[in-house]
């Protein structure tokens, strides 16, 4: 009788365990047994124009501890000390947080020292694999690239603009464990898989971007200027073949880096350009017709009062034609010759070269310069501006605006993204291409220009960016920066030098711009070198047949 | 009777069979983690060592070794006598034998093939800074 009892009371817990109440226990079950696992996305590459990457993620592997399960923490700690390079006491203490159920002892850890742990099983130890960020090319456009953070997140650069496009999707799955916390799998269980980041293709080409880094590094440490930057781009299509900074940094060691190392300054950066600028105001005076090449300017050697202030010339000049104006770059010949054309038409014509809006480029910080419309001018702008004073613009504004020189007359949108591709398939999933805004001055004015700045490297002041085998064409500028009291500093200097070549048939566009170098100072012997350097290598590396 | 036993025996077998394709489930279960895991860990080893080709590849390491090294090539000369401390070892016994006096022509015949066999080891010469 009593067996039947307790037959029967078994009986009954059995049908209230497995028919009547089931799901609270197959639930406390299954918090044990299965979990969600979040399946991290693998961040997308940036590639350069050839495919070859610039920025890519590996996945590597973190340790963290449940403090909850570790008995003994001091020998713990001494075990893990030597692999994972941290102190003793600090990884002791950090095992001893009992009431924490989680902490990290290390983030993205080498593999070897990843399989060495893991060989070990340490109780309350775990691995878990985590995305981190490499750059192949270490210092390589890193202002361009950017870096992204511990969380692969872009904080910088393209990684930041580009983030949603490279960051991807998490999937999950479910998976079950045993008592032992080996993985069993939940295969009848919905999976999400994860979505791959997708790949940016950059115009950059890397071997491009290198030749420039390396004139530049150069002239700028021969320098001894405070910063530099230089943009190659293709005068036809205004992709940018490479553009560097200095100072940089290697985005690989990014914590370490200060913000005036991370700043892309040839689009965050403007700067009155100085002479440089003559080629607009060269383009502008043909343009409208209003003086021809031939026409003839007294430059007053060397001093000419106008407008309540004195203007002087580098070196004293006598009656020039207006190509030799701006081929030996005389402030009095461009103050002139703009005075002809007149204010209107000269504010005009700049604003068609792009300047006084940003060029819409796809990196983050791009600033549209200073451009006053004429009813804000004083009585001297209209002699200062010619000869790029009472402006402020950047690099890349430069580069398209000798791009238009270059190019025959349009002025096109410098761009860098060229493509973004499925890594998984392969496919295009968008593509860029060349935009024109508008034309800005003729054939017949571009091919103009391009003779005159083609002197400017043969006989005028930038001699130093001939390359042996080629024809440049170029314009050197000098400017003296404002000092915080707002007159010019006599001992602070803008040197810069844009330039195409070759000048016939021309395929790169370059401007160099050095802040503040010492002794000797001029754009054309301290920045013309550079272009020289960066157009000899890069024309031998695109295999270009030699003109002469 | 007969009839029970029969049943029970086909439960059993049921029951048997179901717990065995249970284990059976689970066993492939650890199998596919197992593989699952090691083909991940082969595809992040490859991502690794491609990577790291494409960091020996790159113009920037290539060039900071060639910088490191500081080989200073120069073109080779049809004799060069090197320095002492460039030498890896002082003359052999037969050179230094036949120095000692005015050679006669066999003298001067065996000189001219030892020296055939001894050219090797002035040929080499280690670059100043090594970069291993």
């Amino acid at each position: 009788m009593i067996f039947l009892m307790i037959a029967a009371a078994l009986w009954v817990r059995l049908l209230w365990l497995q028919v009547l109440q089931p799901d609270h226990w197959v639930l406390i079950a299954r918090r044990q047994h299965v979990q969600v696992l979040e399946l991290p996305p693998l961040r997308g590459s940036i590639l350069d124009r050839n495919r070859k990457p610039l920025a890519l993620s590996l996945r590597l592997t973190s340790v963290f501890a449940d403090p909850r399960h570790i008995k003994e923490a001091g020998s713990l700690a001494r075990r893990l000390s030597p692999l994972l390079g941290k102190p003793e006491t600090k990884l002791r203490a950090e095992l001893s947080r009992k009431k924490r159920g989680f902490v990290w002892l290390a983030r993205k850890i080498p593999n070897q020292t990843a399989a060495q742990i893991r060989s070990m099983r340490l109780p309350g130890v775990h691995l878990v694999m985590e995305t981190q960020r490499f750059y192949p090319h270490g210092y390589l456009a890193a202002q361009v690239i950017g870096f992204s953070g511990m969380d692969s997140q872009g904080l910088e650069g393209l990684e930041m603009t580009c983030d949603r496009i490279l960051k991807g999707e998490p999937g999950w799955r479910w998976l079950a464990r045993d008592a032992r916390r080996r993985n069993v799998g939940a295969w009848e269980m919905a999976t999400v898989p994860p979505r791959d980041g997708l790949e940016v293709v950059l115009t950059l080409d890397s071997t491009i971007q290198y030749i420039a880094e390396r004139a530049l590094e150069e002239g700028y440490k021969k320098s001894r200027a405070k910063a530099a930057c230089i943009v190659v781009s293709d005068p036809a299509t205004g992709e940018i073949l490479a553009l560097a900074n200095r100072p940089s940094y290697d985005p690989n060691r990014f914590a370490k880096v200060t913000p005036d190392q991370r700043r892309n300054r040839a689009v965050t950066d403007t700067f009155e350009p100085g002479s440089v600028f003559k080629v607009v105001t060269a383009a502008v005076a043909l343009g409208t017709g209003i003086v021809k090449p031939e026409d003839t300017f007294n430059c007053e050697n060397g001093s000419y009062a106008v407008a309540g202030r004195i203007l002087h010339d580098h070196q004293p000049h006598g009656v020039l034609t207006f190509r030799e104006v701006i081929s030996q770059s005389s402030n009095i010949g461009v103050a002139k010759a703009a005075m002809k054309v007149g204010a209107n038409p000269l504010y005009q014509g700049i604003r068609a070269f792009g300047f006084g809006e940003p060029t819409g480029v796809d990196l983050p910080g791009e600033v549209g310069g200073t451009l006053r419309p004429p009813s804000q001018w004083s009585k001297p702008t209209i002699t200062t501006i010619p000869m790029g004073h009472e402006v402020a613009v950047n690099a890349l504004q430069l580069t398209q605006m000798i791009s238009v020189v270059a190019n025959g007359g349009f002025l096109v949108r410098p761009w860098i993204i060229r493509e973004i591709r499925d890594p998984s398939s392969g496919a295009l999933v968008k593509s860029f291409k060349p935009k024109r805004v508008r034309r800005v001055v003729t054939p017949e004015t571009a091919a103009e220009l391009q003779r005159i700045l083609a002197m400017v490297v043969q006989t005028g002041t930038g001699k130093l960016a001939h390359v042996d085998g080629f024809q440049a064409a170029g314009k050197t500028g000098t400017a003296q920066k404002l000092e915080a009291n707002g007159t010019y500093s006599h001992s602070k200097f803008t040197a810069s030098f844009i330039g195409f070549i070759p000048a016939e048939r021309p395929r790169l566009s370059i401007v160099v711009v050095l802040d503040e170098p010492k002794f000797p100072y001029y754009g054309g012997v301290v920045a013309a070198p550079i272009f020289k350097r960066t157009a000899a290598d890069t024309l031998a590396y695109l295999g270009t047949q030699n003109e002469t | 009777m007969k009839n029970f036993f029969v049943g029970v025996l086909a439960a059993t077998v049921l029951a048997l069979g179901y717990v065995q394709q249970r284990v059976w489930l689970i066993t492939l279960g650890y199998r596919v983690e197992s593989l699952s895991s090691a083909r991940d860990d082969l595809l992040d080893q490859y991502r690794v060592l491609n990577y790291n080709v494409l960091t020996l590849q790159s113009p920037v390491i290539l060039d900071g070794r060639l910088a490191k090294r500081d080989v200073q090539l120069t073109p080779p000369k049809a004799v060069e006598i090197l320095p002492p401390r460039l030498g890896t070892r002082p003359p052999g016994p037969v050179l230094s034998a036949l120095s000692q006096s005015e050679p006669s022509w066999w003298k001067q015949a065996l000189q001219q093939g030892t020296q055939w066999f001894e050219d090797g080891r002035q040929a080499v010469a280690e670059p100043a800074r090594e970069d291993r």
